[in-house]
């Protein structure tokens, strides 16, 4: 049995990577009108199979224009539906041009509502696509969204649907112009239902719609007009077929953004109008009110990070030098320019979100202004939990930075950077310059040769039960951290070169074990839970 | 003599796996490189090993003058490469009939990697059919003596939006001309360059972009955002892995 279970783990290995925080459930939002209202019931199968919550807003007899007119007066969707919404399908098949571009505006707010319904069809799709757009991306101003102070707000995700089948003219080629210029995805009900209007059905001679419809319209109409409804009725799992197919690729992998991961590389920021275009740098230009939602690494990975210019600056200056002596490593581009402030804003700061509450993190300023003489010293106050404030004379400083070191975030995960003119700034107008800023993992940096603990083993791993650590030193506490900082067990007083731990009460996941000896060595292992 | 029992049986397990494992191998640019997230989150979800090789800032000529050098890829890692995918994302015409040659050998190497974008793309093509075909030939093959050898699958991809479309529009050709499956990006990622973004009047590529190019005058995204958590990597995943999962085998 063991080694069955040996075989199994070793095979999905490779496979669970991804798991632990991917979001595996969607919502999608559907407005149309009889095609689309939830007594047919292809919607409400696809959404099964896709693992979403259906919001089917269809109602029979409505054109676009109602649902455009739905959206201007708030009824469509909620604050909160916006908020969770995955995907955005639109079916409205009356056989009409709704590609016209004669009726179309370029915003959304230039047109008058309400709609005319049976008239303005291509100015209403347009409006919806305009509205809902921006919606999305207005997500970006709402303090109560999780997508405040991202760049871009929410990301809109819209898809179009073709009739049912291929017999509407206008409708079904302006819907694929309308779903082309835009870029969206759509569901191509009439190419892959299973028949065609050009082939008769060989027994009836009718129109094979006909027989999978329960009317026809007008009644003298060749057409099927509406399919049989209901869920367990095969052209509604046929439809249902046909959408999910589409959506599956639509839907993109989500993950719960990494906001409280452990910080493992450091996060560069370049303040200033001159990009520095490395990858492992981030820019942030506006001194005003810009703000970075989603950090990168030195790697050029995200971080869920996210940084803001909470008191705004005076101004954006490319006055500092083009090369330093500071270990940081700093490229031209992120030294000569800087946000600055003097009397006119006489301070100015950002807030940093998203951090691990249970990390420490070291802040490093680099601050400089060439070609002057005089005293320009910035305090560069750091607040978390705790609070440090570190000077420095910016006065053609090439060789010194402030560092605010172990400093604990607050609860939420935020940290908080105050910046003014220092005690010592003898300058007239109080100039105070920030160039660049490095956050690192306080803890995790703060190790250098004289504090890492070596030779240090731990077998088995990935580990089921009993794990093994031996050490060529007295081992003094062992502790395991997850991959988020939380400590998880701590083991004291071990003062021996060897001990066994029991680890079966963890979760399967990855761990840090962090291995202390008595002369405070540290050392970090990685260990997998099986 | 139960542990020895279990360590030969691990061992042969790893032996015998390494022996079988078939991996999709990706090369490509700063689009295609391991931080982006997109290759290894859609093989994840494929349950297919992987590699990517894709290095930032290294171009199909590149590529094609360490396949000539052999270091592209090993002999073991083309006994085991279920598919060979090629991401690319710049702006370059990739298809030229009237400048490739009929063999691969005809190339005088090494290629200009800054201008050798057809003849690059071509010879790569025609080098890894050749070296999986030959196979047959290699007796300590698992395709020797087999009439095809070792199956050639290559996979081209567009770039992830529309805005370059002297690549994506040439890249379809080539994908045409040979039958080779082709990961549309551009076609699936829910956005096109035909219609600015209403609020920012900016092209849609710039909102999930780490950085800018400009072509004839617009300005566009280049580079994807990276990481799995952003929302354009989860998106590209999808759009790879069900282009995938309709070929694999």
């Amino acid at each position: 049995m063991k080694k069955i279970i040996i075989v199994l783990f070793l095979l999905i290995t490779p496979y669970i990577v991804f798991s632990q925080e991917e979001v595996k459930t969607y919502t999608i939002l559907l407005a149309g009108e009889s095609f689309a209202e939830p007594a047919n019931g292809w919607f409400e199968d696809a959404c099964i199979k896709l693992n979403a919550t259906p919001l089917n807003r269809a109602i029979g007899g409505l054109a676009v224009g109602h649902t455009a007119n739905r959206i201007a007066e708030g009824s469509l969707y909620t604050t909160d539906e916006l908020e969770q919404i995955d995907a955005f399908a639109i079916m409205h098949c009356h056989d009409f041009d709704v590609y016209d571009r004669s009726q179309i505006k370029v915003n959304y707010t230039d047109y008058v509502t309400p709609f005319n319904p049976w008239i303005n069809f291509a100015a209403s799709f347009d409006y919806i696509i305009k509205r809902y757009t921006s919606d999305c991306y207005n997500l970006k101003f709402n303090p109560k969204s999780k997508y405040y102070n991202t760049p871009n707000g929410k990301p809109a995700v819209m898809v179009l649907c073709t009739d049912w089948h291929d017999s509407r003219e206008l409708y079904n080629p302006s819907i694929r112009r309308l779903a082309e210029s835009w870029g969206f995805p759509i569901v191509e009900f009439d190419k892959n239902i299973g028949f065609s209007k050009h082939q008769l059905h060989p027994v009836t001679k009718l129109q094979y719609s006909c027989i999978y419809a329960f009317n026809n319209y007008p009644p003298d109409s060749i057409y099927g007009w509406h399919p049989i409804r209901g869920r367990g009725e095969y052209i509604q799992k046929r439809m249902g077929a046909i959408f999910s197919d589409v959506l599956s690729k639509v839907l993109p992998y989500k993950f719960n953004a990494p906001n409280a991961r452990v910080l493992t590389k450091p996060i560069n920021i370049d303040f200033g109008t001159t990009l520095t275009t490395n990858p492992s740098w981030n820019n942030l230009s506006d001194y005003t009110k810009g703000s970075i939602s989603n950090l990168f690494d030195t790697d050029g990975v995200s971080t869920g990070i996210s940084i803001v210019v909470d008191d705004a600056f005076s101004g954006e200056s490319s006055s500092g030098p083009l090369a330093t002596n500071v270990a940081l490593n700093l490229p031209s581009t992120a030294t000569q320019d800087m946000f600055f402030g003097y009397t006119s804003e006489p301070t100015g700061g950002f807030m940093i979100s998203k951090l691990n509450a249970a990390q420490k993190y070291k802040l490093t300023l680099f601050s400089s202004r060439k070609d002057v003489t005089d005293n320009r010293e910035i305090s560069f106050n750091v607040k978390g939990i705790n609070e440090k404030t570190v000077l420095v004379n910016a006065s053609n400083n090439v060789d010194n930075v402030a560092i605010a070191n172990d400093i604990s975030p607050t609860t939420e995960g935020t940290i908080k950077i105050a910046f003014k003119a220092g005690p010592s700034n003898n300058n007239a107008s109080k100039f105070f310059y920030i160039n660049s800023l490095q956050i690192a993992s306080g803890e995790l940096t703060d190790i250098n040769e004289e504090t890492v603990l070596s030779n240090v083993r731990m077998f088995p791993n990935p580990v089921a039960e009993i794990v093994e650590i031996v050490c060529n030193e007295p081992i003094k506490d062992i502790s395991i951290i997850d991959v988020y900082g939380k400590p998880i067990k701590h083991f004291n007083a071990i003062n021996t070169e060897r001990t066994q731990l029991n680890v079966g009460f963890l979760s399967k996941g990855i761990y840090l074990v962090k291995v202390e000896d008595n002369m405070n060595k540290i050392a970090y292992l990685r260990l997998i839970k099986k | 003599m139960r542990k020895v029992y279990s360590i030969i049986l691990v061992l042969l397990f790893y032996i015998m796996s390494n022996a079988q494992t078939q991996k999709i191998i990706l090369i490509g640019g700063s689009s295609a490189e391991s931080t982006n997230g997109w290759f290894e989150l859609g093989c994840d979800k494929l349950t297919v090993p992987y590699t990517n090789k894709a290095v930032a800032g290294e171009s199909i000529g590149d590529a094609a003058n360490k396949m000539f050098a052999g270091t592209l890829y090993t002999k073991a890692e083309l006994e085991s490469m279920t598919a060979l995918v090629l991401m690319y994302n710049q702006n370059v015409n990739v298809f030229d009939p009237s400048l490739t040659k009929e063999n691969y050998t005809d190339y005088t190497m090494p290629f200009n990697s800054l201008t050798d974008n057809v003849i690059a793309f071509d010879y790569i093509l025609k080098k890894y059919t050749s070296d999986c075909y030959n196979l047959k030939n290699d007796p300590i093959s698992t395709s020797y003596q087999k009439q095809y050898g070792k199956p050639a699958v290559i996979i081209l991809c567009t770039n992830w939006h529309d805005g370059t479309a002297i690549y994506n529009n040439s890249i379809r050709l080539l994908s045409a001309k040979w039958g080779l499956k082709l990961v549309e990006f551009d076609k699936y990622i829910g956005f096109s360059s035909a219609s600015v973004h209403p609020v920012t009047k900016q092209q849609y590529s710039l909102l999930y972009a780490s950085d800018t190019i400009a072509i004839n005058g617009v300005e566009y995204g280049l580079n994807p955002n990276k990481g799995v958590y952003s929302f354009i990597q989860g998106k590209m995943a999808k759009i790879f892995k069900s282009t995938l999962e309709s070929i694999l085998p």
